[in-house]
């Protein structure tokens, strides 16, 4: 027994020492796989060396966006499939180009930098963002991060060091970069392209810039010394703090558009000798080149593009090792490889390219002229972004620059023995531009691209559908006869025009044959269903029965959206129509008077055309001014106009609004939704940090002037009182203040509001669903605190509101004799200037609980169940709110008599609750599963009298293999689908639906690709369901079978 | 870049002062916000008139979709919830033509429409009955002209079988027009609402003969179908 345990200890020991042994062995090999990369320096200039051997970088900033995305699509959430096809188009033709380093702007994974590199002999640098474009700081995302902050530096620092450890035993990694014109982001004003900074006029923060790289690259050299590191800068601005802080900085990293030269001898600059004496580092340019579009003669000119990047090169080696000049140069990455169609605007236009110049660079002299803008962003690749080929991949259509540059690489600069101007004269002699021209215009016809048109048809989509429905007492008393088939057609033809270099624009056309006929769903397309009307011979409407007729034919074509914009000098011009808009919340509307119009499905449902309007945006002068005015700005708007102008005072951020109502509505945005009376509001907003970490945003709001002496009627103890609307009844005033709790982000605001002092829709975050309301008569205050745990976030608020004036009970009228006892009854915002609805008094209180280990992908952004990237995250959230006052009556849209009509009480005093789950699966199978998960008890939004119920829901969704979606959802005692069930309390006990969609396109998605599919829906049906469904009771349940056919091209 | 040690120790200081400050201001703006108590006029009871002297606050009061009837601070309804719930027993409990006429012409401001208008009309037909007031049958005019204008086929769910009777619980729709052109002449028909002797509001014609009623209802626009009893407009 003794000798057997022995045996058996020498064999454990044995196994263990061989796994010790592997692990060793294959790190070390893993390690000698990576390569060193180093910088070498003499008195002749600066190297880069890559395993000892010189590399001088031929080196390409290169992405993948497919037409009809931008910022947001992610190659490497793709099958691995489709990964590989791309890389493998792409990298094939950079190979043949000579490019021996690519940069791009996302991550590439370690494995795909391994495969490009063994495969195709190209290294990757690999640059972080850094917060360049907003970051997500303890769970909250940060548009503009603070480099001063010092919970942003210490996460931002951790995050960067983190992808340095993952990288670091990568091979093909060529070195290390930050940010990515992070000076210039301390300057602009949005995160497109502006007109490069003069000077440097913000110091102060770039020091905070600066140091942090310092640090951070510090930490990282601990961690990875034998990797090179340095900084994306825009240009050599703040070149003094960059001396200050990047003494061990290996390499200088500029972006620089400065035209065909980096240097001025008429003026005596230059980027190469400023370098030399104030670095003495080898400069790699992370970014420059030129744009293919020439906007001074609104034409492609791939010509004048080759010829800048043929000077550009030929001085970058001319200024190398050994050249005779400052010797420098070690390469650079050419922006870029190919047109990305985003660029401009960024989430509008993705399917077009357009045209429009968005800043002005007196460097481009081909197409400069004094005070216009020239530089075209979708245009700077060498190779044009064709159509999608077979294989589920965007073309790549080489420019003339590609077979340019393609020349120039092949040359290897370090190996040119004669002096540097003959030596340039050689590679330039070899160079016969005439040829590359012909080249060039060869592929440009060949894509078939007409880069002149002034409109054209961009795309479009056909619909098909067949539809069956039944109601069980139709179908039990008619067997098949009971049942209804419908089918429809439904075509939309996308158009885009520019016919200047100022104007441009895109529409979409609607056209119908039949449409289809659904209980369950409403429908964009019901325009055009047939209605039934009644004929009287007589006036007698009443007792004469009339005949029924079916008027068919109705709206079939229309214009589904439109926009226009003319880009002045001095100021834009937009005109919209149906096209998403956003709210001004982030740009200092503080009170939400102008409201986010996004749910373009959910307004189709009532064919709202929503918004609709004009904005003029200042420019030079006018900065800082906006102007939006039109029939309906934001869905359920009065004919209205909106005044913005943001300014600063001594440092502190300012916005004044004044937004004046032209007209009522005349009818509903909805079905059921009320208009509302003209009004008028003004506010100020400030926002200024008051000490370290502590944000005081302070807002003052004069709203409903008008109703200044209307009277309204209150009750105060026993007696009925009658009072009037005063001047400081119009008045309101908000402050929050943002400040940290050790890691913790906390927050408190204040918020008092006169009896009609109502503003406008409240930004909510972080999936909150505490009570807020824009509406005046209150006085609230609300907190919460946002805890980071590792990649957990713990988030408890809480939202206490008392009212200036209670709601009104009802009290009958009573006569007795000759007195009169007059009553009184809940107020409504059409017969009162004032009601208490959603602006209720309410203690409530949240704790939202978020898992997210990938922060890059958003959990709150709208786009979530897209991009998260996490193989798990999920959150769980409690909301809680006592209401323990009743309201005034709430009123809805009676069609028929084309008018509001109230309910004529309020909701009771009642305890509501939700709990809810969003949870995201990213298995590695493929699979992406989505679930969303709610309990709760809620009122109505408008219907008084009846008990609320407690519901249940469930939502799920299977993506698999991107081609195959499986979804649905079942549903308790729930309201029914749209907002006016929740209004007028309309619930089904059991609601259910499956649908399976099959995608037709590769490498597209539920929005872009042609499908087909089918839905069932299944509805049990009881008293709470719609009277003209249930029809006491003869239809236990209904249900609809659903299948279609999209075609997108 | 950090500040000086003494910065570091300093900020926690200035950061809750200013912090304090800001709230002691906000709470002290909020608590400010109570509407006060000798704000407004306590309205617990209303006198209603009896007599049947007629006096508008403006010359189109109770006609149309005029609502200076609201603002009128001689009528005891102008607070008092009338809707479509209150206002018969309302009407039923008013001390006089001329107080159901303050709580008609209240409705009918509230909610214009054909059965309100109509019984506005009928209670200043109701005062020119009591007094004989020139002013009150001159609005009655105007209502019932009201009614054909602007409420043509508005329908009225009348008690049967002649309002304002008895209420009874049979209900009969009926054309507020047709109602209203029986209130204008005595046709001498027995079925005349105006013959009703039994009825608790006796009303006096509006028109001495048939000829008067046509010639003005010509002048308004319409003409009179003794054939259906109908009126149409020319």
């Amino acid at each position: 027994m003794a000798k057997l345990s022995y045996i058996v200890a020498v064999r454990k020991f044995g196994v263990i020492f061989s796994v010790l042994l592997f692990t060793f062995l294959a790190s070390t090999v893993q390690a000698q796989l990576v390569d060193k990369v180093t910088t070498y320096k003499d008195e002749n200039g600066w190297k880069l060396k890559v395993n000892g051997k010189d590399f001088y970088v031929k080196g390409m900033v290169w992405g993948y966006s497919p037409r009809g995305e931008n910022y947001s699509y992610n190659l490497w959430g793709q099958p691995d499939e489709l990964i590989k096809k791309v890389l493998d188009q792409e990298f094939t033709l950079l190979k043949e180009a000579n490019v021996n380093a690519v940069r791009a702007f996302s991550n590439i994974p370690t494995r795909w930098v391994t495969y490009i590199y063994q495969q195709y002999d190209i290294m990757t640098l690999i640059n972080p963002l850094f917060g360049r474009y907003g970051a997500t700081i303890n769970g909250v995302w940060v548009p503009n991060t603070n480099y001063q902050d010092e919970t942003t530096r210490e996460i931002l620092k951790a995050e960067f060091l983190e992808i340095v450890e993952k990288y670091m035993n990568t091979p093909g990694v060529l070195m290390f970069a930050l940010g990515n014109e992070s000076n210039y982001g301390l300057s602009w004003s949005s995160f497109e392209i502006e007109n490069l900074p003069e000077g440097e006029q913000n110091t102060g923060k770039a020091r905070y810039l600066y140091s942090l790289f310092a640090e951070t690259i510090a930490a990282a050299k601990k961690i990875a010394p034998d990797h090179l590191y340095t900084i994306v800068n825009g240009d050599i601005q703040y070149i003094d703090l960059i001396a200050e802080y990047g003494k061990d900085w290996d390499v200088i990293g500029v972006n620089s558009y400065r035209g065909i030269s980096f240097e001025d001898p008429d003026n005596n600059v230059s980027l190469w000798e400023d370098v030399k004496k104030k670095l003495d580092k080898p400069v790699l340019f992370m970014e420059f080149g030129s744009d293919a579009f020439n906007a001074r003669d609104f034409v492609e000119d791939q010509e004048s593009q080759a010829h800048y990047l043929k000077g550009q090169w030929l001085e970058m080696y001319r200024k190398s090792y050994g050249r005779g000049e400052q010797g420098n140069s070690i390469g650079g990455f050419v922006f870029e490889w190919r047109d990305e169609w985003w660029k401009y605007k960024q989430t509008e236009n993705l399917d077009i390219h357009d045209r429009t110049a968005s800043w002005e660079n007196g460097g481009y002299k081909f197409d400069h002229v004094e005070g216009q803008n020239n530089m075209n962003e979708e245009w700077f690749g060498i190779t044009r972004l064709g159509d999608i080929n077979g294989q589920g991949v965007y073309a790549t259509e080489p420019r003339m620059a590609y077979y340019v540059l393609r020349d120039i690489w092949s040359i290897d600069p370090y190996s040119t023995s004669a002096t540097s101007s003959t030596g340039n004269s050689k590679i330039a002699n070899n160079l016969n531009m005439e040829i590359y021209s012909m080249k060039g215009e060869i592929e440009r016809l060949k894509s078939a691209k007409k880069e002149s048109d002034k409109f054209k048809m961009t795309g479009g989509k056909f619909t098909g559908e067949y539809f069956v429905k039944g109601f069980e007492g139709d179908v039990t008393e008619n067997g098949e006869n009971g049942l209804v088939f419908s089918d429809g057609q439904m075509l939309d033809l996308d158009f885009a025009f520019q016919p200047t270099k100022n104007l441009n624009g895109q529409f979409t056309l609607n056209l119908q044959a039949n449409v289809p006929d659904s209980n369950f769903e409403f429908r964009y397309g019901d325009r055009g269903a047939p209605v039934t009307v009644k004929v009287f011979d007589n006036d007698d409407v009443v007792t004469s029965p009339g005949s029924s007729q079916v008027l068919e034919g109705r709206e079939r074509i229309e214009i589904y959206d439109f926009n226009a914009t003319y880009d002045a000098d001095e100021f834009t011009l937009e005109t919209f129509y149906h096209v998403p808009r956003y709210h001004w919340g982030e740009k200092g509307d503080f009170f939400g008077l102008l409201r986010e119009t996004t749910d373009m499905e959910g307004q189709d449902i009532w064919n709202s055309k929503a918004p609709y309007g004009v904005e003029y945006r200042g420019k030079n002068a006018m900065d800082g001014l906006t102007i939006v005015f039109g029939p309906e700005i934001y869905w359920g708007a009065n004919p209205k106009a909106m005044f913005k102008y943001d300014f600063d005072v001594n440092g502190i951020d300012l916005t004044f609004i004044h937004s004046e109502d032209i007209a009522q509505q005349e009818g509903s945005s909805s079905a059921t939704e009320a208009t509302n009376k003209q009004s008028r509001q003004t506010a100020l907003y400030a926002k200024t940090p008051i000490a370290e970490g502590v944000l005081l945003e302070l807002g003052g709001l004069y709203s409903s002037g008008e109703k200044v002496g209307e009277t309204y009627d209150r009750v105060e103890g026993n007696d009925i009182i009658v009072d009037e609307i005063e001047g400081k009844d119009t008045l309101g005033i908000r402050a929050r203040v943002t400040f940290d709790v050790l890691s913790s982000k906390a927050y408190m605001a204040l918020n008092y509001a006169g009896l009609v002092a109502d503003s406008g829709d409240v930004v909510t975050e972080n999936g909150t669903e505490l009570p807020y309301s824009g509406l005046g008569n209150k006085k609230e205050i609300e907190g919460g605190i946002l805890i980071p745990a590792g990649d957990f976030t713990i988030y408890p608020r809480f939202l206490v509101r008392k009212n200036i004036v209670d709601a009104n009970p009802l009290i009958d009228p009573v006569t007795t004799g000759s007195t009169l006892n007059p009553g009184i009854a809940p107020r409504n915002y059409d017969d009162d200037p004032f009601a208490v609805l959603g602006n209720r008094e309410v203690k409530s209180a949240e704790v939202i609980l978020t898992y997210d280990p990938t922060p890059a992908s958003y959990f709150y952004d709208w786009n979530v169940d897209v991009i998260e990237d996490a193989p798990f995250a999920f959150n769980l959230g409690l909301t809680y709110s006592e209401f323990e006052s009743v309201t005034d009556s709430d009123r809805f849209f009676y069609e028929e008599a084309n008018t509001n009509a109230a309910f004529g009480s309020g909701l009771s005093a009642e305890d509501v609750y939700l709990i809810k789950s969003k949870m995201i699966f990213n298995t590695g199978y493929s699979v992406k599963y989505i679930l969303d998960l709610q309990r709760g008890r809620q009122q109505t939004t408008g219907k008084p009298g009846e008990e609320s119920v407690e519901f249940t829901s469930l939502e799920a969704k299977a993506v698999i293999d991107s081609r195959h979606i499986l979804s649905g959802h079942i549903k308790k005692d729930a309201f029914g689908p749209y907002d006016f069930y929740r209004q007028f309390n309309l619930i089904y006990p059991e609601q259910y639906k499956l649908e399976y969609t099959r995608l037709l396109d590769m490498n597209k998605n539920e929005k872009n690709s042609s499908s087909l599919g089918i839905k069932v829906f299944y509805r049990t049906l009881d008293e709470f369901s719609p009277a003209t469904e249930y029809e006491d009771g003869k239809n236990d349940h209904m249900f609809e079978i659903q299948t279609y056919f999209k075609y997108i091209f | 870049m950090r500040n000086s040690d003494t910065d570091n120790t300093l900020f926690p200081v200035a950061r809750i002062w200013q912090f304090m400050i800001v709230s002691v201001f906000l709470v002290t703006l909020m608590a400010c916000g109570e509407v006060d108590e000798n704000d407004g006029e306590v309205v617990n009871s209303f006198n209603l008139p009896t007599d049947s002297a007629l006096t508008l606050y403006c010359p189109d009061a109770g006609i149309g979709g005029e609502s200076c009837i609201l603002d009128d601070p001689e009528n005891p309804y102008a607070i008092t919830p009338v809707n479509d719930t209150t206002k018969w027993d309302l009407s039923d409990d008013a001390p006089s033509w001329k107080a159901r006429f303050y709580m008609w012409a209240t409705a009918q401001a509230m909610s214009p429409r054909g059965e309100n208008q109509y019984h506005v009309a009928l209670a200043l037909q109701g005062m020119y009955s009591e007094s004989g007031s020139e002013l009150a049958r001159e609005q009655a005019l105007k209502a019932y002209r009201s009614v054909l204008d602007n409420y043509y086929d508005d329908v009225w769910f009348f008690k049967y079988p002649a309002p304002p009777a008895t209420p009874t619980l049979y209900l009969w729709p009926k054309k507020v027009r047709l109602l209203s052109v029986d209130n204008l002449w005595d046709d001498g028909d027995g079925d005349n609402p105006l013959r009703d002797s039994t009825s608790q509001f006796p009303l006096s014609p509006l028109f001495a003969s048939e000829l008067a009623a046509l010639e003005a209802i010509g002048e308004w626009g319409y003409t009179f179908e003794s054939e259906t009893g109908d009126i149409i407009p020319n």
